[in-house]
């Protein structure tokens, strides 16, 4: 839905008055284009609300005649707040049994950084700005994603970690990241990667998967694997290993699979270099 | 198409805006000065230009009429400086909202301006801009002097 700026101007105007709470008359360029970012924002965010689907929430009733602007403003609006109430559920959900295996990147942006979110976030007046870099690395970025899409698509990604690590006992994986690097708290990297891919080579050695290390024995039979590969059968094959790690493991939770998989075309790319190179060993923290 | 944006809004209202000012006309003729069409649209146009200068803009109603009821009853304006002063004052109100961060609403600011320009500036648009206000707005942008909306501290070093 495509609307004028003479469309737009009024509703801006509207919330302008609501900004200065109508003791100024005049407001700078810089806060004017602020609001009408805010505006475009939550008129976006009710368009597209037919690709929202907030936990334990029924659907909305958009109208794909919503001709006037400010009703679709409106309703965008109404759609950011409640998007901003469903992602603390979301981090209330996993927050306090998070775990960040001791590195420090991971514990700042999540514990110390999302309650500043959820305090300082302004829905009404910069709903385009979502206040933190989300330093730690997920497996896919956030691309164009602000404001609470930002966010909440961020802690799904950090849920579904959570949830994939959980299962791998605490020893293993604080081993696994120390044999990879020693100064890994200090690191800003994914943990979720590292993990997800010595599990996957657990697989391919036909070694138990929550043990999380292999051999140097074990790397030469992964480098067969590649050999025997080519760089999109390799793919295919590990993202057959991880449907059967998240289907017998984690009850073939779907939207895990799709976050896991993120990962095998990098996965892949790694695998071949490594294996030309002859620094497998480096990948698996051996 | 930023431009166009900033345009628009200016476009908007200004048949409004020469209204009201017609209509203050009412009000202040009690005092012996009044506005002329060709002042109105004259102030009007130095208004868009002002606003232009301070990357500045207004959505609804314009400040004119505010000043206009204002310092229409001033001493040290009569009708042959009423137009000339009030363009004056338009600017100098726009760049000192500027410069004070906007942390002051516009009846602060007119407020204190009327006080000054009537008092110790003795109608003398050039100290009220370069040395009363320019001082005012520097401790506002500090947090200093104790400016707290309506109220200012016992000793005002006015």
């Amino acid at each position: 839905m495509n609307f004028k700026m003479e469309d737009l101007i009024p509703i801006v105007a509207k919330l302008t008055e609501k900004y200065t709470s109508k003791e100024s008359s005049s407001v700078t360029y810089d806060t004017a284009r602020m609001l009408m970012d805010a505006v475009i924002y939550c008129i976006h965010e009710g368009e597209h609300s037919d690709q929202y689907n907030p936990l334990n929430s029924k659907p909305f009733n958009v109208s794909k005649d919503q001709k006037d602007a400010m009703s679709a403003y409106e309703l965008g609006y109404q759609l950011v707040l409640q998007k901003v109430m469903t992602a603390k559920e979301l981090y209330n959900s996993f927050a306090e049994e998070f775990e960040s295996y001791g590195n420090e990147c991971y514990q700042d942006t999540v514990i110390k950084g999302m309650p500043s979110f959820f305090l300082y976030y302004d829905p009404k007046f910069k709903p385009q700005n979502h206040l933190l870099t989300l330093d730690y690395p997920t497996l896919n970025s956030l691309n164009s994603l602000q404001g609470i899409d930002a966010i909440y698509q961020y802690l799904q990604y950090i849920s579904y970690e959570q949830t994939f690590m959980s299962k791998f006992p605490y020893d293993k994986i604080d081993s696994l990241l120390l044999r990879y690097h020693k100064g890994y708290k200090y690191l800003i990297m994914n943990l979720c990667s590292l993990v997800l891919r010595n599990a996957i080579a657990c697989m391919m050695v036909h070694k138990e998967i929550s043990a999380l290390e292999i051999s140097r024995d074990d790397l030469l039979v992964i480098s067969g694997f590649i050999t025997s590969n080519s760089k999109e059968s390799l793919e295919d094959k590990i993202s057959h290993l991880i449907q059967t790690l998240v289907q017998y493991g984690y009850e073939n939770n779907s939207a895990l699979y799709h976050y896991l998989i993120l990962d095998v075309k990098d996965f892949t790319a790694e695998l071949f270099h490594a294996q030309e190179f002859g620094c497998l060993n480096v990948i698996f923290g051996v | 198409m930023e431009k166009d944006f900033f345009e628009l809004i200016l476009q908007n209202g200004q048949k409004q805006e020469l209204k009201k000012i017609y209509e203050c006309n009412q009000y202040t003729q009690k005092f012996g000065v009044k506005l002329t069409e060709e002042e109105a649209v004259a102030l009007l146009k130095s208004r868009k230009e002002n606003l232009k200068e301070q990357e500045r803009v207004e959505f609804g109603e314009g400040i004119l009429s505010k000043l206009i009821m204002a310092f229409c009853d001033s001493t040290y304006i009569y009708q042959d400086n009423y137009s000339d002063t009030l363009a004056c004052l338009q600017e100098i109100f726009y760049l000192y909202k500027n410069e004070s961060l906007d942390e002051l609403t516009d009846d602060e600011l007119i407020e204190f301006m009327k006080e000054h320009f009537d008092g110790d500036c003795q109608g003398s648009l050039e100290y009220l801009e370069e040395t009363v206000l320019e001082s005012f707005a520097r401790s506002v942008r500090e947090g200093s002097r104790g400016f707290l909306g309506n109220y200012e501290e016992e000793e005002d070093e006015f």
